[in-house]
């Protein structure tokens, strides 16, 4: 009896150790992936300024700016859709009145989580294969492996997932900053 | 398969459930149902993704957040004050000038609605406007920055149309300047009717110190539109230097801007892009299982084969976009139905570039069309106004932006001539 008692409480102590571990990798990703995408932003933005830059003053146009950008683009995208994600941020079609300014989480909550859940999964596992699969090749301008930029979007599926996981996780605790 | 991928894309997003989850997993049900590798998923978002003309979102997303860190909003909003402020109801006019003249930076109706509404919203309070007239026209105005060029939703329609998006830009601005005028004769009457004050008018040395401050600010589209017009710059890399000039302005010339204030721009961009650029991915596969059955060519024999006028199809077609723009986003709307309609366009011979700016025009008019849309959720919440209230003193204004559309649907050359002149 008082053993059982104990082994439950044990095993409520470790799933909520999981949880905050969950809440804790998700907060650190979060903030990572937001620097990156700003440095992301910022070095796409400057690279362009560059290009046009060296095409027009310097008259001896880049070979690899417009790659470049491109690259950082594709990433800065897909992190900052993952960041987007746990801030709520990805709209919903807008049926009647009750989604409006996104307080609390309307209804989707479940079915859309699982939703996503299930998009997310297939796009990390056919992502990664993808991204594999064109390390072979390598982009015309730069010589970069493709699956450098390729792996950007199943990676943001993947932190999508693991910001998935730590709502579900700790359901109490809202992951959205303000 | 396009059909289980609509369909379940389509009852997924009535259920709720965000637009880029719903339709990437209809994408992915088609798919795996028509029996293709799902690796085509991926792919698809990444050719979406990657691609020079789309940079220019973020880098219009980032030169419009700089130039409201960097006092430039402030200072335009002041600059249109001294303008029009002496109107009857001047506030109103104030409010759909600044404007015009924030839609030549940032393209985006819901940035502009926040950046003129928190400035104007409690001005025109302490004026003794009513809440729900201020809330109101903040609302009904921002329509007029994705029509004036920079626009986002035009970069949109230009990726997926296949159209020059410098032609679409040009094409924009009259209509843009329309609605703009329009919307202020509204003003004019509203004013009359409720019997506003007039605001003091300004001297002329005042209006030379408000254009002074704002010089800068005002020259920033000159930059963006010369240097496309004049063919020096693509679109992406006139965001680019968009986004160096406000940098330059707000930093050296304002002296606002400093390192927290460009990281938070930095990071509203981040977010900004994140969201679209996720929805574009999604859509682009969705598209691409629409056009691998021909579904939009099925679609235009189908219309050629009623025999309506081409006047009769957009008509028809503004309706159904009318409807289509209140629950959802200018975004998403064009992403899935510029690849669906596009075949029916050429085939009756519309001019695709005019065709864009009517379907843009009535896209974003949902956003203002209550009882939902970005710029009335936007409005409702720095307002305080609720989004009844709002709409009655909204409807005036919705009126003769409808008014504008048909005008523009049915003018062709209102939206052709300026594109004209820049030649081929």
């Amino acid at each position: 009896m008082h053993l059982a008692r104990t082994a439950r409480a044990a095993q409520a102590g470790r799933r909520k150790d999981l949880a905050r571990a969950a809440a804790w990798l998700s907060r650190q990703v979060d903030r990572v992936s937001m620097a990156a995408a700003a440095a992301l932003a910022a070095g796409m933005t400057v690279t362009l300024g560059l290009q046009v830059l060296f095409r027009f003053v310097v008259r001896s146009p880049l070979s690899w700016s417009e790659e470049l950008a491109r690259y950082c683009f594709v990433w800065l995208a897909s992190l900052g859709a993952a960041a987007a994600l746990r801030r709520g941020l990805h709209p919903a079609l807008e049926l009647g009145t009750t989604g409006q300014q996104g307080r609390g989480r309307p209804r989707w909550q479940i079915l859309g989580e699982l939703s996503a859940g299930v998009f997310l999964l297939v796009v990390a596992v056919y992502g990664w294969r993808l991204a594999a699969f064109n390390m072979r090749q390598v982009s015309p301008a730069m010589g970069l492996p493709m699956g450098v930029p390729y792996a950007a979007v199943p990676t943001a599926a993947c932190v999508m997932l693991l910001h998935l996981l730590a709502r579900w996780s700790s359901p109490g605790e809202d992951g959205g900053e303000p | 398969m396009s059909a289980l991928a609509g369909l379940s894309g389509l009852v997924l997003l009535l259920l709720g459930v965000p637009i880029p989850f719903a339709i990437g997993l209809g994408s992915a049900l088609g798919l795996g149902y028509g029996g293709l590798p799902l690796t085509l998923l991926v792919q698809r978002i990444f050719s979406a993704q990657d691609s020079f003309h789309l940079m220019a979102i973020p880098l219009f997303v980032l030169a419009g957040a700089l130039m409201n860190e960097g006092g430039m909003s402030e200072r335009l909003v002041g600059l249109a004050d001294a303008l029009v402020g002496r109107l009857r109801g001047g506030l109103l006019h104030v409010n759909i000038l600044s404007n015009v003249f924030f839609s030549g930076i940032s393209g985006s109706a819901a940035a502009d609605a926040s950046a003129v509404g928190s400035i104007l919203i409690p001005g025109m309070q302490r004026a003794g406007y009513r809440r729900e007239l201020a809330a109101a026209v903040t609302a009904a105005a921002s329509l007029i920055g994705p029509i004036v060029p920079p626009s986002i939703p035009m970069i949109l329609y230009g990726v997926e149309a296949g159209v020059s998006i410098g032609k679409l830009f040009l094409a924009g601005a009259v209509p843009g300047l329309l609605l703009a005028a329009a919307q202020m004769g509204v003003a004019a009457w509203v004013a009359r009717r409720e019997g506003l004050p007039a605001g003091r008018p300004a001297s002329s040395r005042e209006l030379w110190a408000a254009l002074r401050r704002a010089a800068w600010a005002a020259g920033m589209p000159l930059v963006i539109l010369g240097g496309i017009l004049g063919g020096v710059f693509t679109p992406t890399e006139a965001a680019a230097v968009a986004v160096f000039y406000a940098l330059a302005v707000g930093w050296l010339v304002h002296r606002e801007l400093n390192a927290a204030r460009i990281a938070r721009a930095l990071a509203e961009t981040a977010l900004t892009t994140g969201v679209v650029m996720l929805m574009i991915g999604v859509t682009e596969a969705l598209a691409w299982i629409l056009a691998r059955e021909r579904v939009p060519q099925v679609l235009a024999e189908r219309v050629a084969g009623l025999g309506w006028s081409p006047g009769l199809v957009l008509l028809a077609v503004n309706l159904l976009l009318l409807l289509i723009g209140v629950p959802l986003e200018p975004a998403p709307a064009l992403l899935i139905l510029v690849p669906v309609l596009m075949p029916m366009v050429q085939r009756l011979g519309i001019d695709p570039v005019h065709f864009g700016v009517v379907m843009v025009l009535n896209l974003v008019i949902g956003l203002v069309t209550p009882p939902v849309g970005a710029s009335i959720f936007v409005v409702a919440a720095i307002s305080r106004v609720p989004i009844l209230a709002m709409t009655r003193a909204m409807w005036p204004f919705l009126a003769v932006s409808i008014a504008v559309l048909l005008v523009v649907t049915y003018v062709p050359a209102l939206s052709l001539w300026l594109p004209s002149l820049a030649g081929p």
